[in-house]
């Protein structure tokens, strides 16, 4: 290992484009849900900095870690879930600002550190010892097992489109031969993965573990404070790089034109919007409605745009 | 349509010769039964006469006679007037009566709420706790021998308030600490239960966690509540799960019970009113109505024709406003972000804002009068109801109905789920949206026309499945039927004026029993009054839509899903003002 690396490394990961910048800006998104929220509800909604306040008032409280709770799985999901989180968001921007950079099989990389906040949230929510925690977790469990298979399947549509399994060479494939989602596969594929992504964001109609409503937050319960903060900045940073994720295996890159960066945030608001859309305006569904969904509609649809890829369209 | 019969001359002394005899004190009707008949005749008015619907239990301590009485009303599904009977028992305890939860299942929280608050024993009652007052509560707060915190009087006004023309406030002559009696020995600091969530969990059927495959699972026991966000309040339900399943379910009530019946027997008649403003606060003019109903009947006074077109006016309005929150609100409950919430509270601010203009409070409206209402319409008022009764409210129903009633997520999770046959929910004293929803037709606006209803021209909505999704269609068809009322309403407001004689502060209320009910937004909501001549009513008793309606959550819940529960809790349309009183 080279070690005149580290200082570069920790700055990638920690400051740029890791955790720092992914915080920010996914905070700021957040804020953006909240006001499209709020248009469509016909209220005022938050000021910008609101969702900063938010979590600079969690991390200023203190974290409670409630008796008999299994203290090692308790405190270390919140840093796994944002572990998690800073990994992937780092993989994605790299492919984005640095189209060279990346290594084979980041790809996959990515796809196994994204699920980490949900099994952040699995550890987090059995071991905190809350009824309202355990039926969280097993909740989790089984939305994992059924929405990973429709966001696999999404990904290797884009994968057989394209022909690797490396960031940057499907995005030097697509400025070449076009946006992926022009496709019917891609198209179909697409639209898998914005509804995984609904349900791996933990958004409505598919936060059947947290379930506000009905577990009261589910795993989130019990957490307090720091815990919760990380939680929840952890999932503002899912918000903007699964989004951007999306945008870039099915359209590709940015060029380095004023028009062209326009153009991408265009794309990323609008991918947004339509979660932003979806979530405000329906109600939340079963936990056996949900898992047939993903089993039978997504998995199928899912298998659809494969089998078009295979076919070449 | 239920057509509301004539009176029969039911003879009840001659069917069961020296068991019965007909009340003959003076204002009072109906029959009193000997306890050990009293199944017998339960039975035979339920089997033979028809009176399937049991409205209300209640008790009355008559501590001058040394008697304690236990007041049943019974109605028929089918309409008109009910029958009232009651069992009378000597006022040492033990005080024994049979329950009748094996006629009426409907009697179950009502019996306890009867054990907890006037210590009538129901023998055969299959599960009697304390249900309103906490385990460790010591007596039984509504007899009149009971005294609390603070007593002054058994009367009010108080003679104490007013010395030297300035208020002096209970908490100054009786400082805390000095101001409660406890039992010989009993310490409140020291007190520790027996376990008293033991014998709630008990009452919960013990599992054996065994299923057919041999393999051993856990039941999980869930407390949701008291703090929970879907139980409208401070309400809370202990379920016992398997997995998702709820295997078991009992429901918890009284954080919020402030003996609002022992209140009402302090106040004057007057006095009362804005204290129905508190039951049901989504819907005080209702609250209003029935409380103005019972009060009126024992005075004989009628209500002169224009409060009588207002009062429909106010009390349909109501019903509106609270079928959009209960829309809003249940969309809530199955996780829709609020914005169905938000559409219906836009509607409602502007029917608020109507309330306002005539009593002056958007909520705690306190209009009603014995004999008519406070004041009359101001100016202007009617225009703005005109509007919306003509032109948004009609469009908005139909907005709702166009964007909710097909959305493929609330069909998936209403349809076919937490069915009541009818004659469960005639069984159990279901009233309101939830019992029509289950296909009887029993709305008290037709079966036993109350103010002016028997003029206007609406029809009583019912659907057959007895579901989730059936009471969101009863609902939202009622808004409707409401508009239809005002409509006629509206065109048939007449001038003239808006209270019988003058408006006083003291009423002169005759001696009798009055049992007022009206068809509130929530269910069948009654007042039962009993005046001794005296200002203040002997007994003031609610017969709540919200409480008795809980009834069979049990029978709903079980083997639903805890995702189910939650939406269950939600069609069943309670709120905790009303329910823990």
């Amino acid at each position: 290992m080279n070690w005149a690396n580290l200082p570069l490394a920790l700055l990638y990961t920690l400051i740029f484009p890791g955790f720092l910048f992914t915080a920010i800006v996914g905070l700021l998104l957040t804020w953006v849900d909240r006001k499209v929220t709020a248009v469509v509800q016909s209220r005022m909604g938050p000021p910008w900095f609101q969702p900063f306040a938010d979590i600079g008032k969690l991390l200023s409280k203190r974290m409670i870690v409630p008796k008999g709770v299994r203290t090692v799985g308790f405190i270390s999901a919140p840093l796994l879930s944002i572990a998690g989180s800073t990994l992937a968001s780092v993989i994605v921007f790299l492919a984005l600002f640095d189209p060279s950079g990346g290594f084979m099989g980041d790809l996959i990389v990515l796809v196994y550190l994204s699920t980490l906040p949900a099994i952040s949230l699995i550890i987090g929510g059995a071991s905190s010892r809350s009824p309202f925690g355990a039926i969280g977790a097993s909740r989790e469990m089984s939305m994992v097992l059924a929405y990973e298979v429709g966001f696999l399947l999404a990904i290797v549509t884009v994968i057989v489109q394209t022909g690797s399994i490396r960031f940057s060479e499907i995005l030097a494939h697509q400025a070449q031969n076009g946006p992926v989602l022009w496709s019917i596969s891609g198209f179909i594929a697409a639209a898998v993965m914005l509804l995984c992504m609904q349900a791996k964001l933990g958004f409505l109609p598919f936060d059947i573990s947290e379930a506000d409503t009905e577990l009261i937050g589910g795993p989130l319960a019990e957490y307090s404070g720091v815990g919760l903060a990380l939680f929840k900045l952890s999932r503002a940073m899912m918000f903007f790089f699964l989004p951007v994720f999306m945008v870039l295996i099915f359209t590709g890159a940015p060029q380095f034109s004023l028009l062209s960066i326009l153009g991408f945030l265009v794309k990323l608001l609008t991918v947004l919007v339509l979660l932003i859309l979806i979530k405000i305006t329906h109600a939340r569904l079963r936990l056996d409605q949900a898992l047939r969904f993903f089993w039978t509609k997504i998995g199928l649809a899912g298998l659809i745009a494969l089998a078009f890829a295979l076919l070449g369209l | 349509m239920a057509t509301p019969t004539l009176t029969e001359t039911l003879d009840l002394s001659a069917k069961f010769p020296g068991a019965v005899t007909a009340d003959a004190r003076p204002g009072y009707t109906g029959w009193i039964v000997e306890a050990g008949k009293l199944l017998e005749v339960a039975a035979f008015l339920r089997d033979e006469m028809g009176y399937d619907l049991l409205s209300s239990v209640t008790g009355v301590d008559y501590l001058p006679d040394e008697k304690m009485e236990v007041v049943y009303q019974a109605y028929k599904t089918t309409g008109g007037p009910g029958i009232f009977f009651k069992v009378q028992a000597p006022r040492l305890d033990p005080i024994e009566v049979p329950s009748v939860v094996p006629i009426w299942p409907g009697a179950d929280l009502q019996e306890r709420e009867i054990w907890d608050l006037y210590g009538v024993k129901f023998t055969g009652h299959p599960d009697l706790r304390r249900i309103l007052t906490w385990e460790g509560f010591s007596g039984h707060p509504m007899r009149k021998d009971w005294k609390e915190a603070f007593y002054e009087e058994d009367a009010k006004p108080f003679k104490s308030r007013w010395p030297e023309g300035r208020i002096k406030m209970a908490e100054e002559r009786n400082p805390f600490g000095d101001n409660v009696t406890f039992d010989e020995g009993f310490d409140p600091e020291k007190w520790t239960s027996n376990d008293p969530e033991e014998a709630l969990y008990t009452s919960l059927k013990k599992y054996t966690a065994e299923t057919s495959d041999g393999i051993k699972t856990d039941h999980i026991l869930v407390n949701m509540g008291p703090q929970h966000p879907s139980t409208h309040g401070v309400f809370r339900a202990v379920v016992i799960l398997d997995g998702e399943t709820v295997v078991s379910l009992k429901p918890v009530m009284g954080y919020l019970h402030r003996n609002h019946e022992k209140i009402g027997e302090r106040n004057t008649f007057l006095q009362n009113m804005p204290y129905t403003d508190r039951l049901d606060y989504f819907n005080s003019m209702s609250n209003n109505w029935g409380y103005a109903l019972a009060v009126e009947k024992l005075m004989g006074v009628a209500v002169p024709e224009r409060a009588e077109y207002i009062r429909v006016i106010m009390a349909e309005l109501s019903r509106i406003q609270n079928h959009l929150i209960w829309t809003g609100m249940m969309l809530n409950d199955l996780g829709a972000y609020f914005t169905p919430a938000l559409y219906a509270f836009e509607e409602r601010e502007l029917i608020l804002d109507i309330f306002e203009a005539v009593a002056g409070s958007r909520m705690m409206c306190n209009y009603f009068r014995f004999g008519g209402l406070a004041r009359d319409l101001p100016e202007g008022t009617l225009e703005k109801i005109k509007d919306l009764v003509f032109d948004r409210l009609a469009a908005k129903v139909d907005e709702f109905d166009r964007l909710l009633t097909e959305n493929e997520i609330l069909v998936a999770r209403l349809k076919g789920i937490s069915k009541l046959s009818p004659e469960d929910a005639v069984a159990y004293s279901m009233t309101g949206p939830v019992l029509r929803a289950a296909g009887v037709p029993y709305d008290i606006r037709r079966a036993e026309p109350y103010g002016i209803y028997d003029r206007f021209d609406f029809d009583v909505v019912t659907q057959t499945d007895g579901d989730m999704y059936a009471r969101y269609l009863v609902r939202l068809e009622e808004m409707r039927q409401s508009l239809r009322i005002l409509r006629q309403a509206i065109a048939g407001l007449p001038e003239g004026p808006i209270i019988t004689g003058k408006p006083q502060y003291q009423v002169r209320v005759p001696a009798g029993e009055a049992y007022g009910r009206i068809e509130a937004p929530k269910g069948e909501l009654g007042y039962y009054v009993i005046s001794n001549g005296k200002p203040n009513p002997w007994r003031y008793h609610v017969r709540a839509p919200s409480f008795i309606n809980l009834t069979a959550l049990e029978k709903m819940c079980v083997g639903g899903k805890i995702a189910d529960f939650v939406a269950i809790l939600g069609t069943i349309d309670i709120v905790l003002g009303e329910l823990d009183r």
